[in-house]
């Protein structure tokens, strides 16, 4: 006789090899994993005692499996290009140009325009120009300081300023004065670095770039990312430059601004808030996050601080027509002291006036600021509050060659998916409604709602040239009606398993490159995609 | 003020000996992995049919396990959240194009003693994986479907379908003799 228990009987005999346990617990160890609920005790469990009591200020009990492990940023060292929009409207006070140059952080050129006190600031000099910056300016990013003047005549920043500026030495401006609010302005935000419970030196009091932390080899401590000023943030895409030798971990959200917990390391060094909509209220003090960081036993000075070269941009604020720039005082990590301090500079200002979404994003030959072999891009498109079905495309532009491949894709905050069908068989998931591409064949994909996650499967067809670049496959979207006119609405895009021919991985060498959906004026004409250009391969 | 008493705990906590914890943490990981390390283990086979992948499957889970603070209702809300974790990093691994590229050795029939077993197990692990996982959990771990439901995802109707065409598929592999 054949019964079920006979099956059970085979499966009672699998027996897990002993030494795995010793593994998971060494590997646990290696990842420095704490056991939530009793190691934690005398920190996160009263903190979250104390949420619940809805006293607040709190940390989100909330790591991915992706956040627990040890972060470190190689792919920080290959930054290329920055492409820094910098948009003013009339009757706007400043504008900024930020430029960096390729693979190399001492050689970042930043040049800023202030129209409250006309001076000139490159790298960490200063100058008077005696001039004044029209009101109306639109700066569109550029590849170097001198075409970055080009687009804005009338500030008469020339290269020869700008050399100038770089040579003369005058009083910089202090960094408190960057973070204080300018006559007929909104306070500028401040986002700022620093090591939690622990002694470190103030940038604002050192006029410095970043804040100072001495750590002993080898040391564990927490930093916490605060702000002050915010206006109430919508969406932030933080990217930070980390030096490599600095490991992070146990990024801890902050339930002032994720109540569901969307704060997540993305890849080597991004973090994305997408924030609770009742969280979006001004605060004058918050904290945002907490992230564990391991200093390195060799002696030397790292570095944690913003990358300027993203330009999805730090924040949103709520509305685009009220200014939003912002100050980030980033951590300098100073390993084996001799008491000395790092060379003086500027922290990072963002000065920009968000009165209309960055110019940048409809231009793909300027949103190439992420290389890989394989490269996706997802276009940028406009659409009103409340649009249905908004096609976004995804293009593969880059392709030394994949057999098939795993890409993820976070939602925005606005938009859901248009759901086609359910397709069985795959828990909790339904099918996005997605239009095949030109290059593949049939797209798998899969909606988890829970995670607000798009899974896309897809492999190159037998007999086609695995080589080709062109339109990869179309999603579709539901705008809510809740987003505002000027909102940019990006989604996360990140490769989550891409193999060759030989069934090799070959993810690392994948890179994606973010659009958008903007959102415009429900008065208008509404135009999606078609309207506006397609990088055509 | 608040702000400064966090500040305060978080502070405790960063001071707290990095020896003590580990031990705590060490106790605390021990407990968990023995506790629930054999349905982890069997239940990541089902889907991948063979030892290696079904003990980094574990290995997975149980790093995720750790790292997760979700604040758990009862042992029956932890197990559940550790099955459906389970299912999802064996289907991860089911998606991957490198396990596209292998072919898993079944590793399953060194188990069997009796012709019968190894014609049942081979029948079960015949199974499409979502019959499969079903069979496993109702019949080897006990869940009531609503409960199956839970883990995986699905509505309790569609577990109740999957249950039944699952025995239907049974019996019509191992004939008329098979009974559950």
């Amino acid at each position: 006789m054949k019964g079920i228990q006979q099956y059970c009987s085979v499966v009672d005999r699998l027996k897990q090899d002993p030494s795995c346990k010793q593994e998971v617990l060494a590997r646990a160890s290696r990842k420095k994993i704490s056991v939530s609920r009793r190691g934690m005790i005398t920190g996160t469990a009263v903190a979250a005692v104390l949420l619940a009591l809805n006293i607040g200020g709190g940390y989100m009990l909330h790591r991915s499996a992706e956040e627990s492990g040890t972060v470190t940023s190689e792919a920080s060292e290959e930054l290329v290009t920055a492409v820094v929009t910098a948009t003013t409207a009339p009757g706007t006070d400043v504008t900024a140009v930020v430029t960096k140059a390729v693979t190399d952080h001492s050689a970042v050129t930043k040049t800023v325009t202030d129209r409250q006190t006309n001076t000139v600031t490159t790298g960490n000099q200063t100058v008077q120009t005696g001039t004044t910056v029209p009101a109306a300016t639109t700066a569109r990013p550029e590849t170097t300081a001198a075409s970055a003047t080009e687009t804005t005549p009338r500030t008469t920043l020339t290269t020869a300023a700008v050399t100038e500026a770089q040579t003369t030495t005058v009083p910089k401006k202090t960094n408190a004065e960057a973070a204080a609010p300018e006559a007929g302005t909104a306070q500028r935000a401040v986002f700022d670095l620093h090591p939690l419970s622990r002694d470190y030196r103030k940038a604002e009091e050192l006029g410095l770039a970043n804040n100072v932390y001495y750590a002993e080899p080898g040391e564990s401590f927490m930093m916490e990312l605060g702000v002050r000023n915010d206006p109430g943030i919508t969406n932030m895409d933080l990217r930070l430059t980390v030096s490599p030798e600095l490991g992070l971990t146990d990024l801890w959200t902050s339930l002032e601004y994720s109540e569901y917990g969307k704060l997540q390391h993305l890849g080597t060094s991004l973090y994305y808030v997408n924030t609770n909509p009742e969280k979006q209220e001004a605060k004058a003090i918050a904290s945002v996050a907490i992230i564990t960081v391991t200093a390195p036993e060799t002696p030397g000075r790292y570095t944690i601080k913003p990358d300027p070269s993203y330009s999805n941009g730090m924040y949103l604020d709520p509305d685009w027509g009220s200014p939003a720039g912002y100050v980030f005082y980033g951590l300098d990590i100073i390993v084996g002291a001799d008491g000395t301090l790092p060379a003086a500079a500027e922290p990072f200002t963002d000065q920009t006036e968000r009165t209309a979404p960055p110019e940048n994003l409809t231009d793909p030959e300027r949103t190439k600021y992420h290389f890989g072999d394989i490269q996706f891009r997802y276009e940028t498109v406009e659409a009103q509050p409340g649009a249905k079905n908004v096609p976004v495309r995804f293009y593969l532009e880059e392709n030394t060659g994949f057999a098939g491949a795993i890409l993820t894709i976070y939602d925005a905050a606005g938009v859901t998916p248009s759901i086609e069908a359910t397709v069985t068989g795959y828990a909790g998931c339904e099918r996005v409604k997605l239009d095949d591409g030109d290059l593949f064949g049939a797209v798998q994909a899969s909606y988890n709602e829970d995670e607000m996650e798009t899974r896309l499967v897809f492999g190159t067809e037998d007999g086609l040239d695995t080589t080709q670049v062109g339109l990869a496959f179309t999603l579709y979207f539901d705008i809510s009606d809740r987003v505002k006119p000027g909102q940019q609405l990006v989604f996360g895009f990140y490769p989550l398993d891409i193999s060759d021919e030989n069934g090799v991985d070959i993810t690392e060498r994948c890179a994606t490159v973010f659009g958008g959906i903007k959102i415009v004026d429900n008065t208008k004409p509404m135009r999606i995609s078609d309207d506006l250009p397609i990088y055509r391969f | 003020m608040v702000r400064a008493f966090l500040y305060q705990l978080m502070k405790l906590r960063a001071i707290l000996g990095k020896e003590v914890r580990d031990f705590v943490d060490t106790l605390e990981m021990e407990r968990i992995y023995d506790k629930y390390h054999d349905s982890v283990y069997r239940l990541a086979f089902t889907y991948c049919k063979n030892r290696a992948d079904a003990e980094d499957i574990t290995s997975e889970v149980f790093l995720k396990r750790f790292a997760c603070r979700k604040v758990f209702e009862n042992e029956r809300h932890e197990t559940g959240w550790i099955m459906r974790v389970t299912i999802n990093q064996a289907k991860d691994l089911l998606r991957s194009f490198r396990y596209r590229f292998t072919v898993p050795l079944e590793e399953a029939a060194l188990c069997c003693e009796t012709p019968e077993e190894h014609d049942v197990y081979h029948a079960v692990m015949e199974l499409p994986a979502k019959y499969r996982s079903v069979i496993h959990l109702f019949y080897y771990e006990g869940y009531s479907t609503a409960e199956i439901a839970s883990i995986t995802g699905r509505s309790e109707t569609a577990v109740r379908t999957q249950l039944y065409r699952a025995r239907g598929l049974l019996k019509e592999a191992l004939g008329e003799e098979f009974e559950i």
